[in-house]
Parts: structure tokens; C-alpha cells; sequence
């Protein structure tokens, strides 16, 4: 699946994850390959996007914001920790 | 006839003003490029956020239904006027008072009462002189000040959504200057809310956590925050544009006006010169005679 993490000004992530984890209002959420179309608002955490063929997920921290996931292809529109 | 020492005074009044108009028309150019930076790099996002703002649109209740919607009756219109802090940015200023000044006839031979928030205290002064009895006029201090812009803006928006939604206004329109080029700028007005949205063709279900409202209810005001960002953006981009050419003009009459008094001064001073050898050479001859 694509995803996209856009903070104001800049673009965080931009590519191809296999597993993505966000901090959910109510709670940790995992979006994978087929998962039902959502939007979730985000609070305060860490976004972990695993990439395919990577040891370790990229970390982004959050101050808050929310997260479109459609189609295979997930959109992540935050605030981050100035 | 001007003397020398007059006219050395007044080159070297023109020359300063001319290295001050000179500075301000690079510092103008670097303000200029920052905004046009910034005002690129956030497209993308609000871009972004509009299109989950339109999938949200579905199965709203009453309030926040209006947000999209708009309301029937329009009786009170909010004008968000972006002008600018400071001067000497040719008619800028003058412009988006002008374009003001006529929607809100506009607005009082259709019945409708205006408030106005301006943005930038330049419009403050003359704007407070044009309104009726009914309308309202506060200035946002310190909205240029602010360190990031998008603090002030999301603080604007946070106001103008609980005006809404306490029925003092109907409406929310900003008026600023767009640029085209640096020498075609043009005075806009863009409605801010009701929000447009593209419409949704995606009919697949769709799960919304915590629940569309409580979404609606954070993403609105961030949204309209983050409109009112950009088109401050877009105004700084036109104000600087605005006092580059101002300047750069400017520049060039200090340039017309010391070459016209430099070709004054020598031809003084070759007249002086050509006097005193007159004087010295009658003397002498006078002198020869005798």
C-alpha cells in the first residue's frame, strides 16, 4: 500500500509500507494491505510506517492529526512536535 | 541660480534615499521568495485536507451540515481584509480598501450587515470610517508579529468558527491581493465558509473514529486555519511584490533626479570656474593697460 505523511510545509513520508501503526484517539491502530476504508483522528504518539524489505519502521511523532485510508493508499495529515 | 554647496546637499540626500530605496527593494525580494516558498509548500496539504474534509460530508448533523451547506438566509457576512502592517508598497493598501469599501455598499443595499476583521492594521483607519451602524470592525494586532503565521491564522479561524456557530455571522469571505505577475496584481474575495468540497464519488463504506462530528468539529477550524494561512501568504507575496516595483521605481527617479542635478552641479561649477577667470583675466589685463 502507498503512504503519505504531510506535516505543514513539508512532506514527512512518501512511498510504498506494508504495515503502518498510528496512535488513534481510541487507541494504537494497525493499517495493513485491504483494510476498510477510514478516517481516524489522531492524537499525541509516534507513527511507525514499515517499509517492505526495511529492519526497522520509520518513527514520525505527533502532536495531533488525522488519517484518510482509502483505496490502498493512506493519507496522513499531522501536526508535528515543534 | 542654486548654489554648489545647495546642490552638493541635495546629491547627497538623494544618494542616502537612493541606497535606502535600493535595500528595501532586496529585502522586499527576500521576503517575497520566503512567502512564495512557503505558500508552495503548504498547497499540497491543505490539498489534501479539503479532500478528507469532502468525505466527511456525509450523514452530518444540523450545525455542522451548515458548515458545508451554507445557510438559507444570509444576513450577516464576515470580510477577513488582508492588508499590510507597514507602507511604501505603492497602491496596495489603497486597492483592497477601494474593493472593500465596495462590497460593503454592496452588502447594505442588499439588506446585509458586514463585520470585518482586518489583517494588518494599514486597512484599520480608513475601513472604520466607511462601515454603518450596524456593521462591526475589530483589527487582529499582531497577526504579522507572530513568530509563525499559521499560529495566528489558526487563532483567527478558532474566532471566526464560534461567531458561526454562535449566529453573529453567516458567511466568511477573505479579501486579499492575489499576484499574477509583479506587475498584474488583482483584489480577490474567496469564500472561507461554507467550505467547498469536491463531491464524493467514493461510496464504499467508510469507519470514522471517534465519529464524523467530533472529527468535523477538530477539522474545521484547522482547515479554515490553514485557508486563512495561505491566503495570508498570497497578500505578503503581493505586498512585497507591490513595494518591489514601488521601490524599484523609486530607485530609478533618485537615479533620473542625481543624474539632472549632477549635470546642475558642473555646469555651476564650470560657470563659477569661467566667471572667476574672466575676473582674473580682466584684472590682469587692466592692470597691463594701466
Amino acid at each position: 500500500m502507498q503512504a503519505k505523511v504531510l506535516a505543514l510545509g513539508k512532506e514527512l513520508f512518501n512511498g510504498e509500507a506494508v504495515k503502518v501503526v498510528v496512535p488513534a484517539v481510541n487507541g494504537e491502530m494497525c493499517l495493513l494491505q485491504n483494510h476498510i476504508s477510514t478516517i481516524t483522528a489522531l492524537r499525541q504518539g509516534c507513527i511507525r510506517v514499515f517499509r517492505p524489505m526495511a529492519e526497522r519502521p520509520i518513527s514520525i511523532a505527533i502532536e495531533r492529526g488525522v488519517c484518510s485510508f482509502s483505496d490502498n493508499s493512506a493519507i496522513f495529515i499531522v501536526e508535528t512536535v515543534a | 541660480m542654486a548654489t554648489l554647496k545647495e546642490l552638493k546637499n541635495k546629491i547627497n540626500v538623494i544618494n542616502s534615499t537612493r541606497k535606502l530605496t535600493s535595500a528595501m527593494k532586496l529585502v522586499a525580494g527576500v521576503k517575497l521568495r520566503k512567502a512564495e516558498q512557503k505558500a508552495n509548500a503548504s498547497r499540497g496539504y491543505a490539498l489534501e485536507l479539503n479532500k478528507i474534509l469532502s468525505r466527511l460530508q456525509r450523514g452530518l448533523l444540523k450545525i455542522n451540515s451548515e458548515i458545508f451547506n451554507g445557510r438559507k438566509n444570509i444576513k450577516n457576512e464576515l470580510l477577513i481584509v488582508f492588508s499590510s502592517d507597514r507602507g511604501l508598497c505603492g497602491n496596495f493598501n489603497y486597492l483592497i480598501h477601494n474593493e472593500v469599501a465596495r462590497l460593503v455598499n454592496d452588502f447594505h443595499e442588499n439588506g446585509k450587515n458586514v463585520h470585518i476583521i482586518c489583517v494588518g492594521n494599514k486597512a484599520f483607519s480608513p475601513l472604520k470610517k466607511i462601515i454603518g451602524k450596524f456593521d462591526y470592525i475589530e483589527l487582529e494586532e499582531g497577526f504579522y508579529q507572530s513568530p509563525e503565521i499559521v499560529e495566528s491564522s489558526l487563532i483567527l479561524a478558532r474566532k471566526a468558527i464560534e461567531y458561526f456557530k454562535s449566529n453573529l455571522i453567516d458567511r466568511i469571505s477573505a479579501v486579499y491581493t492575489r499576484s499574477y505577475s509583479a506587475l498584474k496584481r488583482e483584489v480577490e474575495l474567496n469564500e472561507l465558509l461554507p467550505i467547498k468540497f469536491e463531491p464524493d464519488n467514493d461510496k464504499s463504506i467508510t469507519i470514522f473514529e471517534p465519529s464524523v462530528d467530533e472529527i468535523i468539529d477538530e477539522l474545521v477550524p484547522y482547515n479554515l486555519g490553514i485557508q486563512i494561512y495561505q491566503t495570508a501568504l498570497e497578500s505578503i507575496t503581493s505586498e512585497q511584490s507591490s513595494r518591489m516595483t514601488s521601490m524599484d521605481n523609486a530607485t530609478r527617479n533618485a537615479d533620473s533626479i542625481l543624474s539632472e542635478l549632477k549635470i546642475k552641479y558642473n555646469r555651476t561649477r564650470q560657470y563659477k570656474i569661467t566667471q572667476e577667470l574672466t575676473e582674473v583675466i580682466s584684472g590682469a589685463n587692466a592692470i597691463a593697460e594701466g
